[in-house]
């Protein structure tokens, strides 16, 4: 199978990686690492399709949590780290084309324009807020990541775009974001091309040395150029000595650390679980790296088919999510949701293990995990599973759950996660307010 | 006569040959220069006087113009301004529709006095323009380059980011490097060295070519075995001599679900058309809940193969099933990709990908080494001469100037670094690295004679004008014959220079003017991102998309090869179709995926441009048709008089009239003609576009527009009587054939100088158009005449 040999072995990915923190030398990465003292805060987004069986996901109780439900159990490691929140609705996520809407409002909380076309409107979305106000301090503004590999044009729901479905983030009203699957565009796209901490170094080398003769190259032919051309040459210059820089800190950093192997991805992984992973290992390394401080994941998108036969379920997530109360598929989707969970207690973990400053990359990283959609048997948008982990270091707020009397904006809770990332707006779209005093600490 | 010879100012370094070089040009300028009249003078004030200051005065300024105030009898006080007036009265834009206008003897007259002072000024003093010192190679150029310089075809879009275009062409204000772009060329000529030396690559690698989903495959594709439908035929260049493995990945609709497949398909995998192996592929019958589960369908399709290094042809494609097997419901339409309104009705391919090596055999030989190597050492003690030699050939191609000792100091410096570190090779490719990084490479770069004044007039070496000309014409670097020339200094005679034109145009090289150029100036690369509204324009894919390109393309290649009147291109009764676009166009018995000329029948409706598909799908919304945006194309590119942006805070058209039923196209458009801040304008581009409504928003003709109502299709043009439908603006249009023509030579000079052009400008496209049309608009008189012009050869210190 040409995947299974080409793929990287995700494990070997990861052994590569190390348990400190790896620096994967390369020169595009270096500029971001000098720039912001730590710890930086960062931020992501888990979308996860079609809601939940709502009896096994919501915790019994309010308040503190001792112990999870049985759909979110396998986040018990990570109990101090999570608050659950009940009662969050997106109200204007309610259209003709709810699979759409409920990916397409998730981060924007605004009702996309009714079209096939191109002519397709919606909303700046939260993360792209983010993005703006603090990724220029990186390499990357943003992320956006799925695990799926169809495009589909024209129509995807009811006469509603396929960038609606497709698309979790928006820079703007008309610019989608279309996300990435394929780890190997991801890694390119971070770290370049790879190869052996030797053969990256030598690549390193011989362009340093390139780019020292196209500066001599160039201070030549500035001496016999006129005034006017000389400002244009400048400017040039200053480019070469620029990334003369990035590359020497590169080396630098080098010879401080030993370098890790890093493999590159060179394709999708065979299981869509080890696919999952292996987005989940970029996202850490994404962060870990300070190439960028936010990221969105579609761990599937909305109306999917996918079946999970390795987990009992071998009848597609659609039409199991339209259960009619048939307490069988209600089992089956609670299996998916619970499924789903184990997967984000993965990144959890992962982000736990990894080093950050004066604690672990968990401790100053914040993620939404969540759905546009509450009941997917009748496609309403009210009562949606959204869980929010952030490192509980320092406060003791974490392993909550908060449970909204009345059904509350989600755009409450995209308020206060800005906060968070220090962007402070008055109002977002629906919101009636932040999400309240549990969630408070994540301002801090 | 004396007049027309250029300043000469002593210590100028190149002084011969720009002597030689200004006579040359002065001789031509000298050549159309006509007298002034004083009788003509007065009688331009008089006319002026009757018809235009009325609101062109000093009080009023209408469009900051006043005519009152300047000085007719002396046009250099104000060139630019005579330059606008003789551009308006040329096409008769001015005075505007419904105020009274002189006779056309007197507009003539008027004109011709105007352009006669201007020549003669132009010819007393040229001003040839200044292009950008440095220019960067776009993505294109460099494309191009890396093929003619190494034999080797890149697929840039992976290497480069996209170009922004200034002045309607990409590779006008190529000038900025940023460190981002840098990083890209530092990348890009790393991978572009391993590639063309074929040293082991690091890792193994792997290419994923996606087909658009909007991709019917239901038919053979030209390029494909005879006998199968749909698939991809991928050009790879394979590295080394390896085993690769290649992979086919079928199209899955938004359930995930293989589109199409209701029996059992093979699927054939071939290399440079043999065939490789075939597959079954069967339909998955386990159906839960209504869906199939396909996951597992397509993950046999791979096979493992040993390749020779160089480029070759990977080929996937289905087997085709007579007809009779295929069980279909009636279709309406030939577009399937979509799997509610028109699903593929059998299984296609979604991605070829090819990935390896995995088993390095050696290093193979390519069409690359074969350009490269231009000598093999024997023994270690000839590789110093042997690497000086390949160099300094690459060197000189790159940098297209002669390289001196002095030049090849560093790239064999790399050399030598690279030969220590590995063998002759890796210091070959270390070389070319560099090379390819440089300065000289990435830039085109015009200097300054030492010396000269800032503002001086002074002619290119040859040098340069070899570039000048292989950019023009090839959007690519001079070959070997080009270069030679220009390096022993006969590329300034004017039979050479002329018969390097014809030569140029003649290589297949010189297609890139129907692709780069044309591509470019009529908008044919937007066609990549129209997407119609698959709810009104159902039938509308990339098999459509892609023919509409092809078609237009095809039609402007005829008029360079067989140097026809560039008026063909709006009068052309022959185009180019294929099965699926003639079908578009209802034209009959044109069978097959192939491509060819098709005579066109008596009614004229797609003679010319403005039948093409292409052209009126991009002057259209996804929704409906645009008169503004075709008006606006035909003014723009047609006519050559880009109307002004519109005006800040402009209110939308209603869509809707209040409780009632859409207002119609032409009602719409007449809303913009009732605000006077609008008027002044869409009064020239509506009644352009309105004249094309026989075309729907993706160039099929129709009678009724949406709401079922009888198209009325009549139109006017600044200045002409009304005419109906395209018929009647394609006459419009050639009854004025002066200003096609100085159109295309202005879109052509502005290609070929890579700067705007401008009034100084205006001149040199007179004098283009006066040889031009001494020999019947043949492409080549417009090119030979750009060539032989004061800008191109040319420029101000």
């Amino acid at each position: 199978m040409i995947v299974t040999k080409m793929a990287l072995p995700r494990r070997t990915f990861l052994r590569g990686l190390g348990a400190t923190f790896a620096l994967p030398l390369l020169d595009a990465m270096v500029p971001a690492l000098s720039a912001a003292p730590r710890p930086v805060r960062r931020l992501g987004y888990v979308f996860i399709p079609m809601g939940m069986n709502p009896a096994p996901w919501i915790p019994e109780t309010d308040g503190r949590l001792t112990a999870l439900s049985p759909s979110l159990a396998a986040l018990t490691p990570h109990l101090d780290d999570l608050t659950v929140v009940t009662n969050l609705e997106i109200r204007n996520a309610y259209s003709a084309g709810n699979h759409a809407s409920s990916n397409a409002a998730f981060l924007s909380c605004v009702r996309g324009k009714r079209t096939e076309g191109s002519d397709y409107e919606l909303g700046t979305t939260v993360d792209q807020i983010v993005a703006k106000a603090v990724g220029g301090e990186t390499v990357i503004p943003s992320l956006e990541l799925g695990t799926d590999l169809i495009a589909q044009v024209g129509n995807c729901d009811n006469g509603f775009a396929c960038v609606y479905m497709n698309c979790l983030s928006w820079s703007s009203p008309t610019t989608p974001l279309p996300p990435e699957a394929d780890p190997r565009a991801v890694f390119e796209r971070l770290f370049g091309d790879g190869g052996t901490p030797r053969e990256r170094q030598a690549e390193l080398r011989a362009n340093a040395s390139i780019l020292d003769w196209v500066l001599g190259d160039m201070a030549r032919l500035r001496s016999r150029l006129g005034a006017g051309d000389r400002t244009r040459v400048n400017n040039y210059l200053d480019t070469v000595r620029e990334v003369e820089r990035r590359i020497q800190r590169a080396e630098q950093h080098a010879a401080a650390s030993p370098l890790p192997a890093l493999e590159r991805p060179t394709s999708v992984p065979d299981s869509w679980e080890e696919h999952v992973k292996l987005m989940f290992d970029l996202q850490v390394l994404a962060l870990q790296t300070d190439l960028t401080r936010v990221i969105t994941f579609q761990l599937a998108r909305e109306a999917s088919t996918r079946t999970y036969p390795q987990i009992g379920v071998p009848e597609p997530h659609h039409p199991v999510s339209h259960h009619v109360n048939d307490p069988e598929k209600l089992t089956k989707l609670a299996k998916i949701n619970a499924y789903h969970v184990s997967l984000f207690a993965y990144l959890l973990g992962r982000l736990r293990a990894t080093e950050d400053g004066d604690g672990s990359l968990l401790d100053h990283t914040t993620y939404l995990y969540g759905s546009g959609m509450g009941n997917p048997n009748v496609h309403d948008h009210s009562n949606l599973p959204i869980v929010v982990a952030r490192g509980g270091a320092g406060d003791s707020k974490g392993g909550w759950h908060l449970r909204y009397a009345e059904p509350t904006p989600l755009a409450n809770l995209h308020l206060t996660l800005l906060d968070y990332m220090g962007v402070h707006l008055d109002n977002f779209e629906d919101s009636t307010g932040r999400a309240g005093a549990v969630l408070e600490p994540l301002t801090l | 006569m004396l007049r027309c010879v250029l300043q000469r100012k002593p210590g100028v370094r190149m002084e011969t040959r720009w002597l030689t070089g200004g006579a040359a040009v002065a001789a031509v300028l000298c050549l159309a220069a006509p007298s002034a009249a004083a009788p003509a003078a007065s009688s331009a004030r008089a006319l002026l006087d009757q018809y235009c200051v009325r609101c062109h005065n000093d009080r009023l300024q209408t469009a900051g113009v006043a005519l009152d105030a300047a000085d007719v009898e002396q046009v250099a006080h104000d060139a630019a301004l005579w330059e606008r007036a003789v551009r308006k009265l040329r096409a008769r834009a001015m005075p505007p529709a419904g105020s009274p206008r002189p006779a056309e003897a007197a507009y003539d007259d008027l004109v011709g006095y105007l352009e006669g002072e201007l020549d003669r000024l132009a010819l007393a003093d040229p001003d040839p323009g200044r292009t950008d010192t440095f220019r960067r190679l776009n993505r294109t150029e460099y494309q191009n380059a890396i093929r003619d310089l190494l034999a080797l075809d890149v697929d840039v879009t992976a290497l480069l980011p996209r170009d922004d275009a200034s002045y309607g062409f990409d590779n006008v204000g190529a000038v900025n490097l940023s460190p981002a772009l840098l990083e890209r060329y530092l990348s890009a000529a790393s991978r572009v060295s391993r590639l063309a030396v074929g040293s082991d690559v690091p890792a193994p690698g792997s290419r994923v070519v996606v087909l658009p989903a909007d991709l019917t495959q239901e038919d053979h594709f030209d390029g494909l075995p005879f006998g199968t439908r749909g698939g991809a035929a991928v050009t790879h260049n394979f590295p080394v001599d390896g085993e690769y493995e290649i992979q086919v990945r079928l199209s899955r609709n938004r359930n995930e679900n293989v589109e199409g497949l209701y029996d059992p398909h093979d699927l054939e995998i071939t290399l440079d058309g043999e065939r490789l192996q075939v597959f079954e592929i069967r339909p998955n019958r386990m159906v839960v809940a209504g869906y199939y589960a396909d996951a597992d369908i397509d993950k046999h399709l791979q096979v493992r193969v040993a390749v020779g290094a160089g480029p070759h042809r990977v080929g996937a494609a289905f087997l085709k099933k007579s007809s009779a097997l295929i069980e279909t419901e009636q279709q309406p339409y030939d577009a399937h990709f979509n799997m509610d309104r028109h699903p593929r009705t059998q299984p296609g391919v979604r991605s070829v990908a090819i990935a390896g090596p995995f088993a390095t055999a050696g290093v193979g030989d390519t069409p690359s080494r074969g350009r490269i190597f231009v000598c093999r050492p024997a023994r270690a003690a000839d590789e110093p001469a042997c690497a000086r030699t390949i160099i300094g050939t690459l060197a000189r191609r790159a940098y297209r100037r002669p390289v001196s000792d002095a030049d090849l100091a560093g790239p064999l410096a790399f050399y030598a670094r690279g030969r220590a570190r590995g063998g002759f090779e890796d210091g070959v490719e270390l070389a070319l690295r560099a090379l390819l990084t440089s300065t000289e490479f990435l830039f085109r770069i015009e200097q300054d004679p030492a010396g000269l004044p800032p503002g001086t007039p002074y002619r290119l070496s040859d040098v340069e004008l070899a570039s000048r000309l292989s950019f023009f014409l090839w959007s690519s670097l001079p070959d070997d014959e080009l270069l030679g020339l220009a390096e022993r200094g006969e590329l300034g005679d004017p039979a050479v220079l002329e018969a390097q034109v014809a030569r140029m145009l003649a290589d297949p090289r010189a297609r890139s003017l129907a692709t780069n150029f044309a591509g470019q100036w009529l908008y044919l690369r937007n066609l990549d991102a129209a997407r119609p509204n698959l709810r009104l324009y159902p039938d509308f894919d990339d098999n459509l998309r892609r023919a509409m390109r092809r078609e237009t393309e095809l039609l402007f290649a005829s008029v360079v090869d067989e140097d026809r009147d560039v008026l063909d291109l709006l009068r052309a009764d022959y185009t180019f179709l294929n099965e699926r676009l003639a079908r578009h166009y209802d034209v009959p018995n044109v069978y097959g995926d192939h491509f060819r000329r098709v005579a066109l029948g008596p009614d004229g409706r797609r003679a010319g441009l403005l039948g093409h598909g292409s052209i009126l799908t991009v002057t259209s919304y996804a929704t409906r048709t645009s008169p503004v945006l075709r008006g606006k194309w035909v003014l723009d590119n047609i006519l050559g008089m880009p109307p002004p942006p519109p005006p800040p805070d402009v209110p939308p058209l209603d869509e809707r009239a209040a409780g009632g039923e859409a207002p119609s196209m032409r009602e719409r458009m007449a809303q913009h003609r009732r605000n006077p801040a609008c008027a002044a304008c869409h009064q020239l581009m509506d009644p352009a576009g309105l004249a094309m409504e026989n075309f729907d928003a993706v160039g099929r003709w129709r009678q009724r527009d949406e709401g079922w109502r009888a198209i009325d299709a009549s139109g006017s043009l600044p200045g002409t009587a009304e005419f109906d439908g395209v018929a009647g603006l394609r006459q419009a249009l050639l009854a004025r054939p002066d200003l096609f023509v100085r159109t295309l030579a202005e879109k052509l000079l502005t290609f070929a100088l890579g700067r705007g052009v401008d009034h100084a400008d205006a001149p040199a496209v007179r004098q283009v158009l006066r040889e031009a049309a001494g020999d019947d608009n043949r492409f080549s008189s417009l090119v030979s005449a750009i060539v032989k012009s004061t800008p191109f050869q040319m420029r101000r210190s």
